[in-house]
């Protein structure tokens, strides 16, 4: 009974994740900093200590954005469809939790960055593979915390992507951009796949006209 | 009786029945919910839900909102704080009692 208990909790944490998206807004950041990367890569000159410095406003405006395109894809689609919830933000011991994964991953990402970046006659693209793990990371903590399959999966794709990137011999941005832009339209066909799947377990209900009653 | 079964008489009823338990389920693990949403989870009709928020909203154990999102009218539920503690208390109370026998 006490664990029939968790399931409707289970699935009111997964319900944030059941219509992808969050993934389409994760992917979006992502292919907004792959060609804020790629761009970053091809000018020169005062434009290029332009582009360099709007790195912090380029998050902030994608987290922004970020937000705005989840909610307006939330009311559109999934409130009206399956019901609306609000979260609770997170205080005392879950937040302790949450400091010391944040801390260990950030840990093992410096060791690692100490490791690849000190190795003599290193030919691998450092930043790719940091932020493959970095990202990677991320998805394995909500899949762990949502008990999602899929952001196993996404986690997967993403140390692959970044490793891939890191070997292939490209500069390290633009081993960075590419990487960003593979991963963001990972997560674009993963979000579609989840949306396209929650649509057709939730038709929309038809509107009764007066005449038709 | 012995005291296994009185630890399970001794239950909070009004939580005890199963549409409210996962009314009550649900609000705990979220700051609030709207009534389709419940609807969907309890699988109830929409009076039989009604009947059930306002028995849990007569005790204290949640609170009602009436409210729009836009043009379109919404029933908002959270859980009080005393629901959360008597909820708390049924689900330890639950425990032991599957411990014990």
């Amino acid at each position: 009974m006490t664990n029939d208990l968790k399931k409707p909790q289970l699935r009111a944490i997964q319900y944030f994740y059941v219509d992808g998206s969050f993934e389409f807004g994760f992917g979006l950041l992502c292919l907004i900093l792959g060609v804020f990367f790629y761009v970053e890569t091809n000018v020169h000159g005062w434009l290029s200590t332009v582009v360099d410095s709007s790195l912090v406003l380029v998050m902030i405006g994608g987290a922004w954005l970020i937000n705005r395109l989840i909610k307006q894809l939330k009311e559109r689609l999934t409130w009206p469809r399956t019901g609306y919830l609000t979260y609770s933000r997170r205080s005392g011991r879950k937040l302790g939790w949450r400091l010391v994964v944040g801390m260990v991953s950030g840990g093992l990402i410096a060791a690692i960055a100490t490791v690849l970046i000190t190795a003599p006659n290193a030919q691998v693209a450092t930043m790719p593979v940091l932020s493959g793990l970095l990202l990677g990371i991320v998805m394995v903590v909500i899949g762990w915390r949502t008990r999602l399959n899929r952001f196993h999966l996404l986690a997967g794709l993403s140390t692959a992507d970044g490793i891939a990137m890191g070997f292939s011999r490209m500069e390290n941005t633009t081993a960075l951009a590419a990487y960003y832009i593979v991963f963001g339209l990972v997560l674009f066909a993963s979000g579609a796949w989840v949306l396209r799947s929650y649509l057709r377990q939730n038709p929309a209900e038809k509107e009764v006209l007066p005449d038709e009653q | 009786m012995s005291n296994d079964l009185r630890s399970l008489a001794d239950v909070d009823r009004l939580i005890h029945e199963p549409s409210r338990t996962v009314i009550l389920a649900v609000l705990a693990a979220v700051e609030s919910a709207d009534f389709l949403y419940l609807q969907r989870e309890t699988g109830l009709t929409k009076g039989n839900l009604s009947v059930h928020l306002s028995k849990l909203e007569e005790a204290g154990y949640i609170s009602i909102e009436k409210t729009y999102r836009g043009k379109i009218p919404m029933t908002l539920c959270r859980m009080t704080e005393t629901g959360r503690n008597a909820f708390k208390n049924y689900r330890e109370q639950l425990k032991s009692f599957v411990e014990q026998t």
